[in-house]
């Protein structure tokens, strides 16, 4: 991870006029946005929508950033929230549409695979998808991420007590369903 | 039991100090149960590790930034730059100043001009009545309207003789006789035709 002083001088070079500052920034963050979709979304197509949404939210909200915390938290709260409304937004969507559901389905599952090439989905990454959204998202943010509760508890805006119990649940539950998964 | 797997958590989860960490280990060693339930969530936690290994597609992180720019280039949102921020509200706000001096002058010219007449014209005819006298503005009132200042005066007159207590003596005076010396020589009937004679030519 880039530290603050780098990350602030390519974004006070972008809000200068420098477009290539803005790429230079993404770069150094663009696997912790898409690994952070992917999981919340399950598959890839959704991944690559929310990292495109996130990109267009952050170019267009840059000038707002105070430079008082640091860049990946702030990225990483756009980041979690996009992941949500996206993921509200597509239950809706399969509510409206059985059919949409069927298609979206196939089409991920395909475009994953190519895109993946012989690598099996991730066990855990499926798993994920069984979890609630909040409880996914404290255990994608403290075990892949590796966020402390407080860190995350910024970054949500709920309490550490709130993200410890999520993480617990998210833990017990799959552990649960990869125990079954063996027998 | 919660209290149990809670601890296998904060163990793996790295959130134990060194003498927390040693008591879980020797009560692991002596439990089978606890073993049990250890394994279970340790495979977790590496199945966690070996997901973080998996890198992202390099075609596609090569492909994120050129559709970004794809997505923005076709629906661009106007958008300042900090540098031209600044000149431009300074630029607004002197177009906004000057509009509102333009407005505020033209209206004071206007107004200053009507109030200078205004001021003119009353202080020309305080002047001239300051200067005129009384007597001037009669005769000037006789030349130009003497009917008006006849009926004028003939109203005044009539109006304090009739209404002073020597009414009849001081009609006769105004004509030069003495009302004395006539009301010894006439009779009341002679008296009262004079005196009728004497208001109809003063008065009518």
């Amino acid at each position: 991870m880039a530290d603050n002083s780098q990350d602030f001088d390519l974004i006070k070079n972008f809000l200068d006029g420098d477009e290539s500052s803005f790429n230079r920034l993404i770069r150094i963050y663009q696997d912790k946005i898409y690994w952070h979709a992917r999981r919340m979304a399950g598959n890839h197509i959704d991944a690559d929508e929310i990292v495109q949404e996130v990109l267009i939210v952050i170019y267009n909200k840059l000038h707002t950033f105070k430079f008082e915390s640091s860049f990946y938290s702030w990225l990483y709260r756009i980041t979690a929230t996009r992941s949500i409304n996206y993921l509200k937004k597509r239950n809706l969507k399969k509510f409206i549409s059985l059919d949409d559901l069927i298609n979206r389905k196939d089409n991920s599952v395909s475009v994953v695979i190519e895109i993946e090439g012989t690598e099996r989905i991730s066990r855990i990454e499926q798993k994920l998808q069984s979890l609630p959204v909040k409880q996914r998202e404290a255990f994608i943010m403290r075990s892949f991420n590796d966020f402390s509760y407080e860190e995350i508890s910024e970054i949500t805006g709920k309490s550490v007590g709130t993200i410890k119990a999520n993480y617990f649940h998210a833990i017990n539950k799959l552990k649960e369903l990869l125990k079954n998964e063996k027998d | 039991m919660k209290k149990i797997n809670n601890k296998i958590i904060d163990y793996l989860d790295g959130q134990m100090n060194s003498k927390q960490s040693e008591e879980f280990e020797s009560e692991l060693k002596n439990s089978v149960q606890l073993q049990k339930e250890f394994k279970e969530y340790e495979f977790l936690f590496n199945s966690v590790e070996f997901e973080k290994s998996r890198a992202i597609d390099k075609n596609y992180a090569e492909s994120i930034i050129p559709a970004f720019r794809n997505r923005i280039e076709k629906n661009k949102p106007f958008r300042f730059s900090e540098k031209l921020v600044y000149p431009m509200y300074a630029l607004s706000l002197a177009a906004l100043i000057l509009l509102i001096l333009t407005l505020f002058s033209s209206t004071d010219e206007s107004q200053q001009s009507d109030l200078l007449a205004d001021n003119s014209e009353r202080n020309d005819i305080e002047l001239y009545i300051e200067q005129i006298s009384a007597d001037d503005l009669i005769s000037s009132y006789r030349e130009s309207q003497p009917e008006i200042l006849d009926s004028v005066y003939k109203n005044h007159y009539s109006r304090e003789i009739i209404s002073s207590d020597n009414a009849v003596e001081n009609l006769f005076a105004i004509n030069g006789i003495n009302y004395q010396e006539l009301e010894s020589i006439l009779s009341d009937e002679e008296m009262d035709f004079v005196y009728n004679e004497i208001i109809n030519i003063e008065f009518f």
